[in-house]
Order: structure tokens, then C-alpha cells, then sequence
């Protein structure tokens, strides 16, 4: 697909981080799900890694301005998310798959992926060359004209992934985006990670620890809305004790800082 | 070889036949149609083995391809309008309408005015707010995340659920012969502006009950009571009903930013 390189990409960047965090705090109901965290993602693919109820939803929501933050700075592509002047631009570079993703059964994946096209202010003109190509990554091309209500759970979560790429993001935001998927279409997935990873930002969060080793390029470990461990795999692999829950080196690395960090707060309490 | 701003009919002979390959040449049949014709011409004249070539992959590429599926065209255009997730309420509107026409006709409800008149001005305000709510549309939490998360996208749908609603309802009050269709037109889009503005402030889904529940406090316990139409209903409130409507889309403008705010929680 050809496309026309617009002034305003080869524009120089105004921040240093695609993704910068400031003691931030976002609520989810009336807790505190993520409570002061300071973080600096650059590009590349960024494992969020925690229990159930850590707060990655809540985040991840946050930074898909979904959710606005309840106090400290958080700013995406140089735009604090907390004000709506410039939201609309910097929502034209984000592609958000939500851990449930709601989508109308009679449409087929072609349809859904263009309507979500439309919403995100792709071009009129390059609409049906970008749902293909987007399509075409997730290795749904053979089911695009399938009404969405025949599709496995695997495959929903292809076509979610899809009308996430499909305005070819900046920010890519993934809440459990493996799960559902068979061990043929998580290699796949992991394989598309690291191309879209080059000039992508990409947030992915999990509970699979094997998923940020063999994917992700940094690890954030994250547990009650508070930052644990920020580093890469090989670091989280070399944090872990030999006597430490786990079968892999990520997990006992991972039950370790984990453990390390929950002892330190009831310390602290 | 490019004579003027087109291939002279020269260059394109040797080019079909093989005898030169011409960058510039193919760059320019690359932007030229025109060029692009007369190669096709050389081609058939010149060169019938490079057509037999060509018709022969194309035979070979139509049958080892599936066959398209149907496109279906009015579905990306109408989703841009109103979501799948709004057909009930549409249904559920015109049933309403429905209803108060049978009541009135086959209940035979003697009051001197319609039932549809009453019920005409909130017909719209449920649909309305259905359009834009998280629990009605699955899809919202992706729709939220998006540029066109707005004003204008509510507003959007708002028209969509108008054009519908409004020639259903026209039809009814059509069918009693002596109401105008400004008695009712006019308090039902200052009914429908006025949840969107007040839902604005509140959540939208809320606005719309308390515009319905105003209304039916207000004019149609009222009317049903006492048997005489509701002052609201009559001509002579047709300029309020007017002033109203300009107050709630000032409102609306001036609170445009709230429909793509970011809720503080879930």
C-alpha cells in the first residue's frame, strides 16, 4: 500500500517518552486501582505483568483515555491525558483492544474492522486497503467476510487485535490479548509483536509469564496499583531465588520479586 | 523518446517488442492512462503471444481464486448512522406509537384529543439515550477509545433515531385528521435536545428519565386526569417550546467537550 508521508510525521517529537507517568493515580469504582505509579515507556513491547486485581485493566484504561487520571500526569504521545484539548489527535495513534471487547454478531470482521476504521478517522480513500492489510496480519483473511457471531474465541480475539492495527497505531494497548489463543496462534501473535515493536510502542498485559518472556522487549511488574519491577526479561529471569515458586527462570523470578514486594508492604503497614 | 508529455508511438513499438526496457518509460505508463492504452494497443497489434500470455494467467488466476464474498455496501454506511444495538429501541418507539394509536382506537377513549400527542414528544428520548449509553452498545468501550467519540457522533445517531421516529409518528398523527404536526414536533426535539444537554451534566441514560419523568408529571398525568389537553400541547406554547430549544442547543455547544470526556471511573 502506497502512502503519502504527511508533514506532521516527519515533524520532530516533542517528548521522550511515547508513554510518560507522574505518581499517577487512577480510580476504578471507588479504589485506587493504580496508585501511584511513575513509569517511561519508550517503543518497543512492554509487558505488563501482575496478579488478578493488580490494576492493569484500570491502567491500561488509562492509557486509552477511557479512564481519566484521578491525580499525578500521564501523557501519551506528549498529550496529558487528563484535559480533552488534543484528544482527538492523539486517539488517531492509539489502537486499544480491551480483555472483553464488544462487537455486533451480524457484522462480518471486514465490516467490524472497517467501521472501527471509520471511528478512528482512517482516510476515507485507503479504508478497504487498510482492513485488509490488518486482516491480513492477524491471519484472519480467509474468514474476513464471516459474520463475527461464527468465529471462535481465538479468532475474536484476531479480529480484535485487527481493528486494533488497523489506523497502524503508535500506541498499541492489549489487555490479555493471548488468551483463547491455541499455541500455533500465540507463536504467530508473539511473531507479529516484534514486527509491529520497531516503530510501535506497544503495552500488552498478561498473567502469563512465558508470554513477556518470549515476546517483550521490557517487563513491568506491577502489583496492587504500585510499580514492583521495571527491567527486562533476562533481568526478571536473573532476580529469581532457585527456592522460589515457579518452573521456569521468569516465573521463580517473577514469584520472587513478587514476594519480595508484598513482604516490604506489610513491613511497611 | 517522450515526446511532449506522452511516449511516441515509436518507443512504445520497440518497447513492446523487446528490443529496449525503458525506465523513464515505464515510469511515466505507470502515471499515464493514456499511454497505458496505446501500450495495449501496440500489444494486440504487435505482440498477439504477449496477449495470449497474459489472457492465459488470467484464466489461471480466476479459477484458482475463491470467488469474492458480498459485499454487503449499506452496512458500513448505516453503521456510521446508528449502531445494530439501536434496533430495539427503534422497535420499541414505534410500538409505543402503535400502542396510543390503538388505544385510541380501539379502546375507544373518549377525551377529544389523541393518546399519540402525549406520548409523541418522548418517543425519541429513550433511543436517544440508548445510542450513547455503556450498557446499551457492546461496543463502547471501543467506540470511547476513539477520535470520533464526541458530540458528533452523538449527534449523529441522534439524527438517525429522528429519521425514523419522526415520519413513524407523522404517520400516526396523519391518521387523526385535526392535529397539526407542530404541536407535537416541536416539544419532541426540545425534549430530545434537552436530555442531550442535560446529559451533558449527568449521565445521558439518566437525563432521558428525568426529561420523561418531568413530562409524564407534568403533562400526561395531568391530561389523563382532568380529560383537557395539557397547556404545553397547545399553539399558544409553540414559542416556548422554540426558546427552549434554542436554550438546551446553546447549552449542548457550549458543553460539546463533555461527550468525549473520560469517565473519572467504570
Amino acid at each position: 500500500m502506497v502512502r503519502a508521508v504527511r508533514a506532521a510525521e516527519l515533524a520532530p517529537t516533542k517528548f521522550a517518552f511515547p508513554i510518560q507517568a507522574r505518581q499517577l493515580k487512577v480510580k476504578a469504582g471507588k479504589t485506587t486501582a493504580v496508585d501511584g505509579l511513575t513509569v517511561s515507556l519508550g517503543a518497543g513491547v512492554h509487558g505488563l505483568l501482575g496478579p488478578n486485581g493488580a490494576g492493569k485493566t484500570t491502567l491500561i484504561r488509562a492509557l486509552a483515555t477511557v479512564l481519566r487520571p484521578a491525580d499525578g500526569a500521564l501523557d501519551v504521545l506528549g498529550h496529558p491525558t487528563g484535559t480533552r484539548a488534543g484528544l482527538r489527535e492523539l486517539r488517531r495513534h492509539l489502537g486499544y483492544l480491551p480483555q472483553e471487547f464488544g462487537f455486533y454478531p451480524r457484522f462480518t470482521v471486514r465490516e467490524f474492522v472497517g467501521y472501527m476504521a471509520w471511528l478512528k478517522e482512517v482516510p476515507k480513500a485507503t479504508v478497504p486497503d487498510a482492513v485488509q492489510y490488518a486482516i491480513e496480519r492477524v491471519g484472519l483473511a480467509d474468514r474476513a467476510d464471516v459474520k463475527m457471531k461464527t468465529l471462535s474465541g481465538g479468532m475474536l480475539r484476531r479480529a480484535g487485535i485487527a481493528q486494533a492495527i488497523v489506523n497502524d497505531p503508535q500506541i498499541l494497548l492489549l489487555d490479555e490479548p493471548t488468551v483463547g489463543l491455541d499455541p500455533a496462534q500465540r507463536l504467530h501473535f508473539r511473531e507479529l509483536l516484534r514486527e509491529l515493536s520497531a516503530d510501535t510502542c506497544v503495552v500488552v498485559s498478561t498473567h502469563l509469564v512465558e508470554d513477556v518472556a518470549a515476546a517483550c522487549t521490557d517487563v513491568i511488574l506491577f502489583d496492587a496499583g504500585r510499580l514492583v519491577f521495571q527491567g527486562t526479561p533476562a533481568e526478571l529471569m536473573a532476580a529469581g531465588d532457585a527456592s522460589a515458586p515457579g518452573d521456569s527462570p521468569t516465573e521463580r523470578g517473577y514469584s520472587t520479586l513478587l514476594a519480595r514486594h508484598q513482604n516490604a508492604e506489610k513491613g511497611a503497614r | 523518446m517522450i515526446s511532449g508529455n506522452h511516449v511516441s508511438a515509436e518507443a512504445l513499438e520497440r518497447y513492446v517488442r523487446g528490443e529496449e526496457g525503458f525506465i523513464v518509460l515505464e515510469a511515466h505508463l505507470e502515471s499515464c492512462s493514456l499511454c497505458r492504452a496505446k501500450l495495449t494497443e501496440a500489444v494486440a497489434a504487435k505482440a498477439p503471444h504477449v496477449t495470449r500470455l497474459i489472457n492465459d494467467v488470467w484464466s489461471r488466476v480466476d479459477t484458482s481464486m475463491p470467488a469474492g464474498a458480498r459485499q454487503r455496501r449499506w452496512i458500513p454506511w448505516l453503521a456510521t448512522w446508528a449502531t445494530p444495538a439501536m434496533q430495539p429501541w427503534f422497535g420499541m418507539t414505534v410500538l409505543v406509537a402503535a400502542l396510543a394509536w390503538v388505544l385510541d382506537h380501539v379502546a375507544m377513549r373518549d377525551s377529544g384529543y389523541p393518546a399519540v400527542l402525549l406520548l409523541a414528544p418522548i418517543a425519541p428520548v429513550l433511543a436517544v439515550a440508548a445510542s450513547w449509553a455503556r450498557g446499551a452498545d457492546p461496543a463502547h468501550e471501543l467506540v470511547a477509545a476513539t477520535p470520533r467519540a464526541g458530540l458528533y457522533l452523538v449527534l449523529r445517531r441522534t439524527v438517525a433515531v429522528m429519521a425514523l421516529v419522526m415520519p413513524t409518528l407523522l404517520a400516526f398523527t396523519l391518521l387523526e385528521a385535526d392535529i397539526g404536526a407542530a404541536l407535537w414536533m416541536a416539544p419532541c426535539v426540545a425534549l430530545t435536545i434537552g436530555t442531550l444537554a442535560l446529559g451533558s451534566v449527568i449521565e445521558l441514560t439518566r437525563a432521558a428519565y428525568v426529561l420523561i419523568g418531568l413530562w409524564t408529571a407534568s403533562v400526561i398525568i395531568p391530561s389523563l386526569v382532568t380529560g383537557v389537553l395539557s397547556e404545553a400541547l397547545e399553539p399558544a406554547s409553540l414559542p416556548d417550546w422554540i426558546v427552549a430549544i434554542a436554550v438546551c442547543g446553546a447549552v449542548l455547544v457550549t458543553r460539546a467537550d463533555a461527550y468525549c470526556r473520560l469517565s473519572r471511573q467504570a
